[in-house]
């Protein structure tokens, strides 16, 4: 009985060693399918907030842009900025969260429209492939009362690519 | 027997998984982390230094236009014909803040009705906008900015003696 199970475990190996090397030759070298680099934050500036409130907008769904308020004087800042590249062609997916908080102190604000204000929210990015670059700019808008004390703030975009 | 079996469907599951990521199908997917920044400022204060008052008018009896023109600065109420007036100002609004900015100015660009305290009487405020700072007004970072407020009433003859009041609403906008 001990040796005719020990013929029947060789057996199974065998055909293991099979499978393996099967599923190896039906199989193409391993291609890294891009690399992404983050370039620049979102940086909302220094805001000089209006009394009565206001909503800091950075328009980025065109391009590199800068935080404007309607009513309210702002310094600095800037669009995020995302750089992607591959070797071969790619259709990159990019899914922006819909808001994102901003711890600022004690409290916190948030950032929303973050899709409508980055580029190629919903259409995806076509990579042409050789390693050229792709930027893609990222906004949003930040809605303030008027009664916010001075203070800083700081947050993080979960931003998710997916390379087809 | 059966403890052999498990492990050849582990090997083979393995063996598979192993294919599929080994395959030519190049799909990834990546969470990125963007940090987000912004500095609040609740310096920019607007105050109302100095209201808008055309002082007491001696009124001639056939009426007077009388205008204070605070378009350069600071001023004092002029009347077209001999009315006399006597403790008159432009309105003066302050705005601070740290930064440099632009400021937009938005004054009423109709008439805005003043109302006799005791005869119930209206006289209406005209051309604000031409007798006041220029919208579009550059601010220096933390020197404060001063926009001048002016108008033109015009007193019909038979204009009763009263105290005549009102409010306008200015609108500034910082870019």
């Amino acid at each position: 009985m001990p040796t005719v199970r020990q013929k029947r475990d060789n057996s199974h190996g065998l055909f293991h060693l099979a499978i393996m090397l099967f599923c190896l030759l039906v199989t193409s070298p391993a291609v890294p399918a891009g690399e992404v680099t983050l370039v620049a934050p979102v940086d909302f500036g220094s805001i000089d907030l209006n009394p009565g409130g206001d909503t800091i907008v950075i328009a980025a769904h065109n391009g590199p842009a800068s935080p404007a308020g309607s009513r309210s004087g702002v310094t600095g800042g800037g669009s995020g900025l995302i750089q992607v590249t591959s070797t071969e062609a790619e259709h990159v997916e990019i899914l922006f969260p819909d808001s994102a908080p901003l711890v600022c102190g004690s409290h916190s604000l948030t950032i929303k429209d973050i899709g409508p204000h980055s580029q190629y929210h919903l259409t995806g990015l076509d990579l042409p492939g050789g390693g050229v670059t792709r930027t893609i700019s990222v906004g949003g808008s930040l809605k303030l009362q008027g009664d916010e004390a001075s203070v800083s703030c700081s947050g993080f975009l979960s931003i998710q690519l997916n390379f087809f | 027997m059966k403890k052999t079996w498990k492990s050849s469907v582990l090997l083979l599951g393995t063996a598979m998984l192993g294919a599929v990521a080994l395959s030519g199908t190049n799909a990834m997917a990546g969470d990125l982390n963007m940090t987000v920044t912004a500095v609040v400022l609740s310096t920019l204060t607007e105050t109302v230094t100095t209201p808008l008052n055309f002082g007491t008018i001696d009124l001639v009896p056939q009426g007077d236009v009388v205008t204070i023109n605070a378009s350069a600065g600071a001023a004092t109420a002029a009347a077209t014909g001999s009315s006399t007036i006597v403790g008159s100002t432009s309105g003066l609004i302050t705005v601070s803040s740290v930064g440099a900015m632009t400021i937009g100015i938005t004054y009423p660009a109709v008439a805005q009705p003043l109302l006799g305290a005791v005869s119930g009487d209206t006289i209406n405020l005209t051309a604000i906008v031409a007798n006041s700072t220029a919208t579009g007004l550059a601010k220096v970072a933390n020197v404060d900015a001063l926009i001048h407020v002016g108008g033109v009433v015009t007193f019909p003859a038979g204009t009763e003696n009263d105290t005549y009041n009102g409010s306008i609403l200015i609108t500034l906008n910082y870019t």
